[in-house]
């Protein structure tokens, strides 16, 4: 299914808001549903991915007291009332599969809230974990990818630790660009750190780009910020892909889980083909 | 429209020799020639007959998994998915139905009633490894959209347990302002 070989891309913007989850899971989606064996990874202690992809079973998920992400980054799980000694944890502990979102080709490493209460007490959190695990099961995958949390923090590098690319969703308003040169400073300072990573930005989506209830498609305002958004990825050298994500109600109705009149979400998998075809995927 | 002539020879027919006799003989009739007399197909302006217009009896997805050629072990979670199915919290809307056929390869059912969609869901899932079939079960998947709100309760539910009920209590009591520079204490 892949050209050159699996491949890992962070979904990632330094300004919240700009649809990153949904552009992981709906990648996601995609991807399995198109054949491609997909890790998703949530490494946003908000969890929306986890939400998204799991719906209703994410409430049972922490009720059971499931394993996630901030287990697999301890080692260890607890201590139970059965196991009474911390036990390891493989990777496969961890995933959940037979999501409603993802297919059956998908699977889920979810995050829980705590996860920032986790990094915080930690001495000094190794940015390597989330790299070594993907390492441990790279040919499980053809397609891994990891929806980041919009403030540069140990997770920021954790992620490009394990990316081959990155890939910037951007919504076209005022405040579209402000993300961009923390995102290039913070690439350039990991790729000074880290001098045999070939970490690329793959290229910028524009999210959300025609407001059809305003009736003109977002007007003067949207145009001319489509147009800074472009300037300044030609001036980081940025590629913009062609195919926008048009704006749709369905989306978060999607990401609810309701799958009925989707709307214009149904243009999603032009930029997905867009996408997975300039990285090197034949989805 | 009804036959305003069959029904005047009727009614002559029933006052002539009683409602029994004439119901014996038709009966009669349809025993010998039940293709003629019988009318289960559409008239071709349109009619249907009242037997044909009449509603089939929905099979419950419990009963028609009764009804399946299953192995034993399989047959009690599939039965308990069915119940479920009946209770709507197992792909309680036909977008869910939708949804599940398209991430598992199964062509969409034609009907575009849960009920019609049965047997083929069904099928496929009788035919499914019998782990898949029991994590649907437990893992509660499928269960058609997240609410918001029992979602915000788990996670404040699960926060307690994690940090404690006085968590921001305690975290404020802990808390201790940075001294401020000498100018701004006013100490000269």
């Amino acid at each position: 299914m892949t050209s050159d070989g699996p491949v890992c891309i962070s979904v990632i913007n330094m300004k919240g808001g700009v649809g990153k989850t949904t552009v992981a899971a709906l990648l996601g989606r995609h991807a399995s549903l198109a054949g491609l064996k997909v890790l998703a990874i949530d490494l946003d202690p908000q969890a929306n991915l986890s939400q998204a992809f799991m719906g209703d079973q994410y409430k049972q998920f922490l009720a059971d007291k499931k394993p996630s992400i901030v287990e697999l980054f301890n080692g260890f799980r607890p201590p139970t009332p059965t196991t009474r000694l911390p036990t390891s944890i493989d990777v496969e502990d961890v995933m959940v599969s037979n999501t409603s979102l993802g297919g059956r080709n998908l699977k889920l490493i979810p995050s829980r809230f705590d996860f920032s209460d986790q990094l915080i007490d930690a001495v000094r959190p190794d940015q390597r974990v989330l790299a070594n695990v993907i390492a441990d099961s790279s040919e499980d995958w053809d397609i891994v990818l990891i929806d980041c949390a919009p403030t540069e923090s140990i997770l920021t590098r954790v992620a490009y630790q394990a990316s081959r690319y990155v890939l910037v969703p951007v919504r076209p308003e005022y405040f579209a660009t402000i993300g961009f040169p923390l995102l290039k400073d913070s690439l350039d300072d990991f790729k000074g750190r880290n001098r045999g990573h070939t970490i690329e930005v793959a290229g910028i989506v524009i999210n959300n780009s025609s407001y059809h209830y305003s009736g003109n498609r977002g007007g003067p305002e949207r145009r001319r910020s489509t147009i800074e958004i472009k300037r300044e990825g030609q001036k980081n050298e940025w590629h913009i892909f062609e195919q926008e994500i048009p704006f749709s109600r369905g989306f978060p109705k999607i990401m609810r889980g309701d799958f009925s009149h989707p709307g214009d979400a149904v243009f999603f998998p032009d930029f997905a083909r867009e996408f997975f075809e300039h990285i090197g995927l034949d989805s | 429209m009804k036959d305003r002539t069959l029904t005047d020879e009727l009614r002559l027919l029933v006052s002539r020799y009683g409602l029994d006799k004439v119901d014996v003989e038709l009966q009669r009739l349809v025993a010998r020639q039940p293709t003629t007399v019988t009318r289960s197909k559409p008239k071709p302006n349109g009619d249907v007959s009242r037997k044909a217009r009449r509603p089939r009896a929905r099979v419950k997805a419990p009963e028609y998994v009764a009804k399946m050629d299953i192995e034993g072990d399989r047959i009690a979670t599939l039965l308990a998915l069915a119940e479920r199915f009946e209770a709507k919290s197992f792909l309680p809307r036909c977008a869910d139905i939708r949804n599940f056929c398209h991430i598992h390869g199964i062509d969409e059912p034609a009907s575009k009633s849960r009920a019609g969609a049965i047997p083929r869901l069904f099928k496929h899932l009788a035919a499914m490894d019998p782990n898949d079939i029991q994590r649907l079960l437990d893992e509660n998947a499928f269960s058609g959209p997240a609410e918001l709100g029992p979602l915000a309760d788990a996670i404040r539910e699960h926060g307690r347990a994690a940090r404690g009920p006085n968590a921001v209590r305690e975290a404020s009591a802990t808390f201790r302002e940075p001294p401020l520079p000498q100018d701004e204490a006013g100490v000269s």
